[in-house]
């Protein structure tokens, strides 16, 4: 008699809940018959990122130029590297056409930043002596198989543009805007050709701004800045696939209407690609550490190492505040502004500590020291 | 066996008040307002705060012209402490009079021309050049944000130096008429028929005076919680701080004007200043018996308004200096605001099937 009279009262309740929840409720679907499977490669339907494209391809030629710059037969044009940077093609000098910018792509705060460094690279691309501290300069390393051009404070502008400008404009782009609601919580059900609905489209510029081939990591030929950064350390961090994994799931997510599973495919991004930019600083520091005493080396690295870490900033869903970030900073260059760095005071202590915090922060303990 | 029955009994239960406990569904939906009780309301915001608001504004930038009128003559250092006095007065009296951006306001692109800020340097040096254009629009170049820096960019000498250059005096006058020009065909026509015609101007179309009143008011806040906290705080740049967009940013009075951004949008809300005044969209809400998951909607706005009031009331500096060091209490502001617009732009509008028209932020193109 009690079994009976609790089997009821168990079906009474269990019908009374899915009665009760249904009023002005969404209806909980108990059985998902919704599966969509996703793809290995970028091969979707109506996928177009000529943009993001375009600015890597921009970023390229920049870089090339200044980097020509060592040689002592080069002095750079502060006009022609602002034209390059705003796309004022009559003074650009490119080699490449291209009808998109870098500049106002970039996060707009640290625009001017950038500017103040494109200024201080074309200065010293004059310089053709040594560096010394307090005297911009060449440096080269023992070996003899490479020279870079430093600035007085022993910094490397170059690498501070390339990598901070991967950080405040790629990563920027590809992790908050891109992926941000702004972009995200638009229409995503008129498809135009060639480009997709709304949503997708805005998906796969954020896709772009990585630099990866359509089969990334499977194949890792024609990898640009930031692909070619994960590629590097991905030995010990497996980043490549799972970055690209999130790109798929999200981009077949978005396709088949599965908005939950696309903002579980945001944040994925968001953390792996930060593991990726904290990876890289770890690495450079790495190799700061291990050939401080050549003085090329030692500043050719940190310089990498402080742009990656500087653009940990422009993520919106970044881990660490800017303030934390920028205590790296500070502590290996005695300031987080990036248009004045020095380290002509750093210590190999300080680059292992430094490395230390960040391989804390981020959950590398385990392969810093490989990195 | 007994212990089956007594656990089912128990899932029941359970099963009960899951359902109804994250119930946040607007009841009362599109109650129906009486004509009479339209036209009451738009009378009493019509005669009690918007014309009032508007007539002291007009008034507080005549008394603003003849303090600049007497500095442009006659540059001392007594004069511009009077022009500021007379500023400060006329800037404080304007954001009571800011909320009301539909009919002759906008006709007037007056917010264009009275406080678009923060003031763009580049674009006052360029039209103080080739001097001021009263029909441009969207330079923020102009308004109070151009007399906020003029008057207070510098030392005393500088300032003093810098206004005895013809054009500077000149762009000032210029700036001063458009604004005095505009108030008044502003004031103008609420007097007039356009006064007239909001208050018959019942129903819920877009357009019609509740509509008018429920978007510009939400409208009107956001743009405190964006343009006044919001942007500065860095909590819409990646934690990048902007201090220097605030509100105010040259004179220091970033801080005072906040503060009476919000009792201008409060009395919007009430009706006057606080919750005991006579006819406002709070008491409206109220007699509707609008709730939202059986609280009154005009309580929890009137509760989350004191919350923010308050947090705003405890900083302890200007603005651009808060954002910098009291940046939690800020954070928390900024929350507290962010909370109030759920209930604000999609509870009470949805409570009174008003559409909301307006965009606030359109988003940047590829």
């Amino acid at each position: 008699m009690f079994k009976l009279k609790s089997v009821v009262i168990l079906v009474l309740g269990a019908m009374f809940m899915f009665a009760s929840c249904s009023s002005d409720d969404e209806v909980i679907d108990l059985v998902d018959d919704d599966t969509y499977t996703v793809p290995t490669l970028y091969n979707f339907d109506n996928v177009s990122y000529s943009g993001q494209t375009q600015r890597l391809a921009m970023m390229s030629e920049m870089s090339s130029l200044m980097k020509s710059a060592v040689s002592t037969d080069i002095t750079l044009d502060v006009n022609q590297l602002l034209a390059m940077y705003a796309n004022d093609s009559d003074n650009a000098g490119w080699t490449g056409t291209y009808s998109k910018q870098l500049k106002n792509k970039t996060f707009e705060p640290v625009q001017g930043a950038f500017e103040t460094l494109l200024n201080e690279m074309a200065a010293i691309s004059s310089e053709s002596g040594d560096y010394a501290a307090g005297t911009a300069g060449i440096v080269t390393k023992s070996d003899g198989s490479k020279s870079y051009l430093v600035n007085e404070k022993g910094v490397e502008p170059v690498q501070l543009i390339e990598k901070g400008l991967m950080g405040a404009c790629f990563y920027y782009q590809g992790t908050s805007v891109y992926l941000g609601s702004g972009k995200m919580d638009v229409d995503n059900t008129i498809v135009e050709a060639g480009e997709g609905t709304e949503m997708e489209h805005h998906w796969d510029e954020g896709f772009g701004y990585l630099g990866a081939p359509i089969d990334f990591p499977t194949n890792t030929d024609g990898l640009f800045f930031w692909a070619k950064y994960s590629n590097t350390c991905n030995e010990y961090t497996d980043n490549n696939k799972e970055l690209m994994d999130a790109f798929l799931l999200g981009r077949a997510a978005i396709s088949n209407d599965d908005l939950t599973t696309r903002d579980d495919a945001i944040v994925t991004v968001r953390n792996v690609w930060e593991n990726v930019s904290a990876a890289a600083a770890i690495h450079y520091l790495n190799d700061a550490a291990e050939g401080f005493d050549d003085v090329a080396v030692r500043l050719h690295t940190l310089s990498e190492a402080l742009a990656f870490i500087y653009s940990l900033q422009f993520n919106e869903g970044k881990t660490r505040t800017n303030d934390e970030i920028n205590a790296h900073l500070t502590n290996l260059a005695t300031t987080s502004d990036i248009t004045a760095f020095d380290l002509t005071g750093i210590t190999s202590e300080t680059i292992l500590s430094v490395r230390d915090a960040l391989a804390s922060d981020y959950g590398l303990d385990s392969v810093k020291e490989n990195l | 066996m007994r212990i089956f029955s007594v656990l089912a009994i128990c899932l029941c239960i359970g099963f009960f008040s899951s359902c109804s406990s994250d119930d946040t569904s607007v009841t009362s939906l599109c109650p129906e307002i009486e004509e009479s009780e339209q036209t009451a309301l738009f009378q009493f915001y019509k005669d009690q705060l918007i014309i009032p608001a508007y007539e002291q504004a007009l008034s507080d930038l005549g008394v603003l012209n003849t303090s600049l009128d007497d500095l442009l003559n006659e540059p001392t250092a007594e004069n511009l402490s009077e022009a500021r006095v007379a500023f400060r007065s006329a800037y404080l009296s304007w954001e009571y009079a800011e909320p009301y951006y539909f009919g002759p306001a906008e006709d007037q692109l007056i917010e264009d021309h009275f406080n678009y800020f923060p003031l763009n340097r580049d674009s006052l040096q360029f039209s103080i050049d080739e001097g001021f254009d009263s029909d441009l629009s969207e330079k923020y170049d102009r308004g109070f944000p151009a007399m906020d820096y003029l008057f207070y960019f510098g030392s005393e000498d500088e300032i003093l130096e810098y206004i005895t250059n013809n054009d500077v005096r000149s762009y000032l006058s210029a700036n001063m008429d458009n604004m005095v020009n505009r108030l008044s065909q502003v004031v103008e026509e609420w007097n007039g028929s356009f006064g007239s015609s909001f208050v018959s101007n019942t129903g819920k179309v877009d357009g019609a005076s509740l509509s008018q009143i429920i978007n510009t008011y939400n409208r009107h806040f956001e743009t405190i919680k964006r343009n006044r906290i919001g942007l500065a705080s860095g909590v819409l740049t990646l934690g990048f701080k902007n201090p220097s967009v605030v509100e105010g940013f040259y004179s220091g009075l970033s801080l005072d004007l906040a503060k009476a951004a919000v009792e201008s949008s409060s009395n919007y809300f009430y009706g006057g200043s606080g919750t005991d005044s006579q006819r406002g969209i709070y008491n409206l809400l109220n007699d509707l018996n609008i709730q939202v998951g059986n609280e009154s909607l005009a309580n929890k706005m009137d509760a989350t308004i004191v919350d923010f009031s308050q947090l705003l009331n405890d900083l302890n500096s200007s603005l651009d200096a808060a954002v910098i060091n009291e940046e939690a209490a800020v954070s928390e502001l900024y929350q507290s605001m962010s909370s109030y617009v759920v209930l604000a732009k999609t509870d009470m509008p949805t409570a009174l099937c008003i559409s909301i028209t307006y965009v606030d932020n359109p988003s940047d193109s590829d």
